[in-house]
C-alpha cells in the first residue's frame, strides 16, 4: 500500500510532506526527540494531527487505527505477559474479520505459518517471562506480521539487544519485507543500522524532514547543517581503487596505503568513490612514523598542521601528504598525549565506523 | 545450549531443573534440620500458657490454661454451639466479601478504563473509602434493622471500597502501550478491557482481595460483638457475660486461623491464576 503524508502537522511534526512507494522498505531517521515516533503514531491514527495522511491515495484521518490495517512494532515491543507466545500472536487474528460478521478462518493454520516464518515454533507455549531479547523481538515481528497487515511500523524495535543479533534481525526483516512485498517504514536513531541497507532514508530533525534519499547522501551530499551535525561532518577520502583481499575485506587505496573495509558494508561489486568516517572516529597514536614504516593497512603517518579548541574538544587537522583528515579529541585525552603543530603522528580508522559511497 | 535451538521439552527440562533446585532450597529452608525451629515459640507459649494457667496466678477462670480451652472446643463442637456460631459468622463474611468484592473489581475496572466516570465517581470514592466499615452500623442498624443482611452489608463495605480502589489503581498502572499495541491489532474495547487490562491488573487485585478477606473476619467479629446476637463475635460477648475465658480465647483463636486461611488462600489462587509473572 502507498502511504502519502500532506502536510502533516501537530505538536511536535511540522508540516510534512512524505511519499512511501507500495511494497517499499523506508528508512526514518533522526536524533531522540525528532518527532520519529509521533510521525508513526500520526501514520497508524494513533494521535491527532493536522494535514492528511493518505493509503493509496485515500485520505484515512477519519479511519480509526483498528481498522487502518496496518501492524506496529513498538520499540518496548509490549508483548501481553498474559499470553503465551502463540496467545500473542492469534490475538490480532482472532481480533479481525474478513466481513462485518465473519471472522478469520483458519486462525491456528496462520499462527504456525508465521511460528514457521520466524522460526520460533519451539517457543509457542512460552511467556514472555520465558523469552530472551532476541526471542521476544522475533515474536513481537510474528505477532505484527500474522495480521497479514497493508503497512508494517516499525519503532526502532532492535534498540535493546545486541549488536550482532541486531544486525541479523534487521536483515531478516528485510527479507521478510521483500518476499510480502510489505510497505515498511523502519524507525532509527543511527545511521549505521542502515549500514548496507539499499533504502530510501529520511532525516527527521525537530519535526521537521531535512533530506530524502539514499544513506549515501545523507553522509556524503547533504548540505544541510542540521543533518551534517546529526550525522558529524565527517571526512570524506576519495579513494583509487577496490580489490577483494583473500580474507575477505574490501581494499580501498587512498593516498599511499590502504584502507580495509569490511564486506557487508558494500551494497555490490561496483567501485568504490568515497569513504566517509567521523572526526570522532580517527584515532590518533603518539608514534613516530619511523615506528611503523613498511605498514600499508589502515595506518597513515602524517603532520598536525591546526589545533583548535571548541568547547572541551580539541579539532586537530592532520595532512597526510596532499590529503588533509581531522580528529576530535576529548580534552583530558589531548592534553595527556601532549601534542602540538607541526608533530608528526600516526592516525588509524575504526574499520567498523568507515562509510563506503559507490 | 542455544535458546533459540530449544524445543519446548529442553525448556521445560531446564525449568523443571531450575525449580527442583528452587524446590530443593525451599525445602532446605522449611522443611530441612531446623525445621522444628519454627514451632518452637508456639510450643514454647503454649506451655507457659499451661504452667501459668495451672499454677494460678489469679483464678483458673480468668486464666483457664491451654488444656481447658482444649477441652471446652471439643465440648462447645460436640453440643454444636461453635458450629452454629460459625457457619453464620461464615455464611455472612462469604456472602459480603464476595458481593463487595465482585462489585468492587466490576466497579474498579469501570473507573480504571473511563476517564468520565473516573472524575464522577472517584471523588465521592475518596470520600467514603477512609469510613471505617464499623462506621457505618450505626446508619445501617436503623436502615435495615438487626438481621443477618446488616452484617453482610458491613461485610460488603468493608470489601467493596479497598478492592475498587485497588482494581482502579491496577487498571491505571498498565502501561498505556499495551492498550495502544491491543488496538492496531484490532481489537475492541471490551476485548481490551477482558484480555488486556484485567489480566494486567489481576496483582494489584489480589493484593486487595488478600488484605480484605482477612479484614472482613475482623470486622465480623467486631459487628456481632456489637450489634447481631448469633455469630462467633457474639458468641465471645455471652463468653463474657458468663466469665467465661476459655471460649473467649477459643473464639479468638477461630478468628485468628479464619484470617490466616484466608489470606493464604487467596495468596494461592493468584499464584494459580498470574501464572505469567
Amino acid at each position: 500500500m502507498e502511504v502519502e503524508l500532506k502536510g502533516v502537522s501537530n505538536f511536535i511534526l511540522n508540516n510534512v510532506n512524505l511519499k512511501i512507494a507500495n511494497g517499499e522498505f523506508f528508512a526514518l531517521l533522526g536524533p531522540n526527540g525528532a518527532g520519529k515516533t509521533t510521525l508513526l503514531n500520526v501514520i497508524s491514527g494513533l494521535t491527532s494531527y493536522e494535514g492528511n495522511v493518505l493509503y493509496d491515495g485515500v485520505a484515512v484521518d477519519d479511519v480509526p487505527v483498528e481498522e487502518r490495517g496496518i501492524s506496529y512494532l513498538f520499540q518496548e515491543l509490549y508483548l501481553f505477559p498474559n499470553m503465551t507466545v502463540y496467545e500473542n500472536i492469534a490475538f490480532g487474528l482472532r481480533n479481525k474479520r474478513v466481513t462485518r460478521k465473519e471472522k478469520i478462518p483458519d486462525v491456528d493454520g496462520r499462527v504456525w505459518d508465521v511460528l514457521r516464518l520466524l522460526k520460533i515454533e519451539n517457543l509457542r507455549n512460552r511467556y514472555p517471562v520465558h523469552l530472551s531479547g532476541g526471542e521476544k523481538q522475533r515474536v513481537a515481528l510474528a505477532r505484527a506480521l500474522a495480521v497479514r497487515p497493508s503497512i508494517l511500523l516499525l519503532d526502532e524495535p532492535f534498540k535493546s539487544i545486541d549488536e550482532a543479533t541486531s544486525r541479523y534481525l534487521r536483515e531478516e526483516v528485510r527479507d521478510i519485507q521483500e518476499k510480502l512485498e510489505l510497505t515498511t517504514i523502519y524507525v532509527v536513531h543511527e545511521i549505521s543500522q542502515l549500514e548496507g541497507m539499499p533504502v530510501r532514508v529520511a532525516v527527521l530533525i525537530d519535526g521537521k524532514i531535512r533530506l530524502i534519499g539514499s544513506v549515501q547522501d545523507v553522509y556524503f551530499d547533504s548540505q544541510d547543517e542540521a543533518v551534517l551535525d546529526f550525522v558529524g561532518k565527517p571526512n570524506i577520502l576519495r579513494v583509487n581503487s577496490r580489490e577483494e583481499s583473500d580474507s575477505g575485506f574490501i581494499e580501498a587505496v587512498w593516498g599511499k596505503g590502504v584502507i580495509l573495509i569490511p564486506k557487508y558494508k558494500c551494497e555490490n561489486n561496483s567501485k568504490i568513490t568515497k569513504l566517509a568516517i567521523s572526526p570522532w572516529d580517527v584515532r590518533i597514536l603518539p608514534l613516530h612514523p619511523e615506528s611503523v614504516k613498511g605498514l600499508r593497512v589502515n595506518v597513515f603517518s602524517g603532520r598536525i598542521l591546526r589545533v583548535e579548541l571548541e568547547s572541551a574538544v580539541f579539532r586537530i587537522t592532520v595532512g597526510i601528504g596532499s590529503e588533509v583528515v581531522i580528529a576530535n579529541l576529548p580534552r583530558v585525552v589531548f592534553e595527556r598525549m601532549r601534542l602540538n603543530e607541526g608533530n608528526e603522528v600516526v592516525i588509524t580508522f575504526d574499520m567498523e565506523k568507515v562509510r563506503v559511497y559507490q | 545450549m542455544n535458546p533459540l535451538e530449544m524445543t519446548d521439552g529442553d525448556f521445560n527440562r531446564v525449568r523443571t531443573r531450575k525449580n527442583r533446585k528452587k524446590r530443593e532450597f525451599a525445602l532446605e529452608r522449611t522443611t530441612g534440620k531446623n525445621d522444628w525451629i519454627r514451632f518452637l515459640p508456639i510450643i514454647i507459649l503454649l506451655v507457659v500458657w499451661e504452667i501459668l494457667g495451672r499454677i494460678n496466678i489469679t483464678s483458673r477462670a480468668m486464666f483457664p490454661p491451654f488444656s481447658d480451652v482444649l477441652k471446652e472446643f471439643f465440648v462447645l463442637l460436640r453440643n454444636r454451639v461453635l458450629i452454629v456460631n460459625f457457619e453464620a459468622s461464615l455464611f455472612r463474611v462469604i456472602a459480603g466479601f464476595v458481593w463487595g468484592s465482585l462489585l468492587g473489581i466490576l466497579m474498579g475496572i469501570v473507573i480504571g478504563w473511563n476517564r468520565f466516570i473516573d472524575r464522577v465517581l472517584s471523588p465521592i470514592i475518596s470520600i467514603l473509602y477512609p469510613i471505617p466499615a464499623l462506621g457505618w452500623l450505626p446508619i445501617l442498624m436503623l436502615w435495615i434493622g438487626i438481621n443477618n443482611m446488616l452484617p453482610i452489608t458491613i461485610i460488603f463495605i468493608c470489601s467493596f471500597f479497598p478492592v475498587c480502589y485497588n482494581t482502579v489503581c491496577g487498571i491505571k498502572n498498565v502501561d498505556p502501550n499495551y492498550v495502544r499495541v491491543a488496538r492496531t491489532l484490532g481489537a475492541s474495547k471490551v476485548k481490551i478491557v477482558v484480555r488486556v487490562l484485567f489480566p494486567l491488573a489481576l496483582p494489584n487485585i489480589f493484593t486487595g482481595l488478600r488484605l480484605e478477606s482477612g479484614m472482613a473476619w475482623r470486622v465480623i467479629i467486631a459487628a456481632e460483638m456489637v450489634a447481631i446476637p448469633t455469630g462467633i463475635g457474639a458468641l465471645m460477648m455471652r463468653a463474657e457475660s458468663l466469665i467465661r475465658m476459655d471460649i473467649i480465647i477459643i473464639c479468638l483463636l477461630i478468628l485468628s486461623v479464619m484470617t490466616f486461611l484466608f489470606e493464604r488462600g487467596f495468596l494461592y489462587l493468584e499464584r494459580r491464576v498470574v501464572k505469567w509473572r
